[in-house]
């Protein structure tokens, strides 16, 4: 028997005017892990986790979250889950304080654990008594950050975590959420950066167009992934070209005598989109 | 009920609806400082504002004697504006424009359902609907004490007519509700609310003024509070309290079919 899941769907559909949602979505993250949704802009994630949530009602399939069925649950679901929003509004009238206070008491969260999780981002709590209109985007961000972290939930759905946020403060979120999974918590963590996930996840699944194209280990991914290889050679203009398959067989590539100078990085999510689907998609 | 986004709510518009809810108490003072010296004047008035008085005040209750004048911060088309205002402040804001800038997205992520958020706006008004209430009353306590007349003021019909200035508060309030629900846009909401209470207005008037036209009172809030079948009997119409206070609960009920029908939050 596997692990027990903390989300599962089978065949949830949801469609927008113009084609555009998600199709038939199959999908399931085991508890403690940290599960990698990786897509374009557009490609479904939002929609997904919108309906993970039951902020939007679906046209087709099911859904069950933390082993609950996600329609009809109510709030006693969404307590147990950190959600952090792509397009994160906050109330902006309020000042900071007000806005923790306000969620602390929705999730009924103990007193000074948004606090204690912006001191970890590097926040200036004196800043709470300013309004949010007042706070720039990674300010905000830090707070939807804490806002999410603050009540210990066994599901952490973030969207897009990291949008604005300078990279000591990135590099900090990312030891949060290692921190939660070590200690037995489930990370959702949708982004459009690979490297981001290639750095925390332990899964990834790649959705493209509304369909899950592909759900692999991150291990594997990186053996599998496309790389992006520049070259310069002697009395030629700079190449480039994307490789995808055995390293030692790209080394042998390289090792010509005219090879000035090389770099090798990830592909970008465009041209991996473009292998999966092309080469045929593989679950 | 959620006591956290009650809390919210009262710090966001509190202090607004206060002000707004100054509105009425305002009317009452002013008639109060001017109503010794129109009220010598009273038959000369009579004559000239006639037409005047009809249009917006009906003709079974003559605004320039002691118990029809104070009854204006009741119904004085500026009080019904801030009552229609101070209704729909909170649905605009908390409901309408959270909703086009996401902070609703974020609140209905939380443990908090469309219903119990629906309920705590319905909850939230209520308090705010006695505070026009007694806004009102004491508006006429005001005006009338201004004017040295307060012990030949029926005070008993007065406490009715403040009981029936919440229940229409709270009517338009779950209007404004129910048409935030339904819009996408702040604006849109505000445009229709303004267009209804518009033409809600203008079916009240016209029901006083043309006698052939008495039946359009029954399909207008503003109608079925009757000032003065109310001084008169010195109590709520029980008409007027099941027609307020039963449309009041069925469009809040409406509110919140409504927005459980909606499909993205």
């Amino acid at each position: 028997m596997g692990k027990p899941l903390a989300i599962e769907t089978s065949g949830l559909t949801a469609l927008f005017s113009g084609g555009q949602g998600l199709k038939n979505l199959d999908l399931a993250v085991e508890r403690g892990e940290i599960f990698g949704f990786l897509g374009q802009n557009g490609a479904g994630k939002t929609t997904t986790i919108r309906l993970l949530l039951d902020l939007l009602r679906p046209d087709a399939g099911h859904a069950s979250v933390l082993g609950m069925p996600v329609r009809g649950s109510g709030g006693e679901l969404r307590r147990r889950i950190g959600f952090l929003p792509s397009d994160l509004a906050l109330l902006p009238d309020l000042r900071g304080a007000e806005v923790l206070a306000l969620f602390r008491g929705l999730y009924g969260a103990p007193l000074g654990a948004a606090e204690a999780v912006l001191e970890r981002l590097g926040f200036l709590l004196s800043a709470l008594r300013r309004r949010v209109r007042t706070y720039s985007t990674g300010m905000r961000q830090m707070l939807g950050i804490a806002l999410a972290f603050q009540h210990d939930p066994e599901l952490y759905i973030l969207d897009e975590p990291t949008t604005g946020l300078d990279p000591v403060v990135r590099a900090s979120f990312l030891q949060l959420v290692r921190e939660v999974k070590s200690r037995g918590r489930t990370v959702f963590l949708s982004s459009h950066v690979l490297a981001e996930i290639e750095a925390t996840a332990d899964r990834v699944g790649f959705i493209f167009a509304g369909e899950l194209k592909l759900v692999s280990e991150v291990s594997e991914l990186r053996r599998r992934l496309p790389k992006r290889v520049e070259l310069r050679r002697l009395g030629r203009p700079p190449e480039s070209f994307v490789f995808e398959g055995d390293p030692r067989e790209l080394l042998r590539k390289l090792d010509q005598p005219d090879l000035l100078d090389f770099e090798v990085a990830p592909a970008s999510l465009d041209e991996i989109f473009r292998r999966f689907t092309e080469g045929g998609a593989s679950r | 009920m959620s006591a956290p986004v009650f809390r919210f709510l009262l710090r966001r518009h509190a202090v607004t609806l206060l002000l707004v809810g100054m509105a009425p108490a305002l009317i009452g003072a002013v008639v109060g400082i001017v109503f010794p010296s129109y009220s010598g004047l009273r038959d000369t008035l009579q004559a000239v504002a006639r037409p005047f008085q009809k249009l917006f005040f009906g003709d079974q209750l003559d605004i320039f004697s002691v118990s029809g004048a104070f009854t204006l911060p009741f119904r004085h088309p500026l009080s019904i504006l801030s009552m229609t205002l101070g209704g729909a402040i909170p649905a605009l804001n908390s409901l309408s424009l959270e909703r086009e800038r996401g902070g609703l997205y974020l609140l209905m992520a939380s443990p908090i359902t469309r219903t119990r958020y629906i309920l705590t706006m319905v909850a939230f008004q209520v308090p705010v609907a006695l505070w026009f209430a007694g806004s009102t009353l004491l508006g006429a306590f005001v005006g009338a004490s201004l004017a040295g007349v307060s012990h030949e003021v029926p005070w008993q019909a007065y406490g009715c007519l403040s009981a029936q200035t919440a229940l229409l508060y709270g009517w338009f309030a779950m209007l404004s509700l129910v048409l935030c629900v339904l819009a996408e846009e702040r604006n849109v909401a505000g445009r229709r609310l303004a267009i209804l209470v518009f033409l809600l207005y203008l079916a009240a008037m016209a029901s006083e003024y043309w006698k052939s036209m008495t039946w359009l009172k029954w399909i207008t809030p503003l109608g079925w509070f009757d000032v003065a079948k109310t001084i008169h009997q010195s109590a709520v119409p029980l008409s007027s309290f099941l027609l307020l206070s039963g449309s009041a609960l069925g469009l809040a009920a409406l509110a919140i079919v409504f927005e459980n029908r909606r499909r993205f939050v």
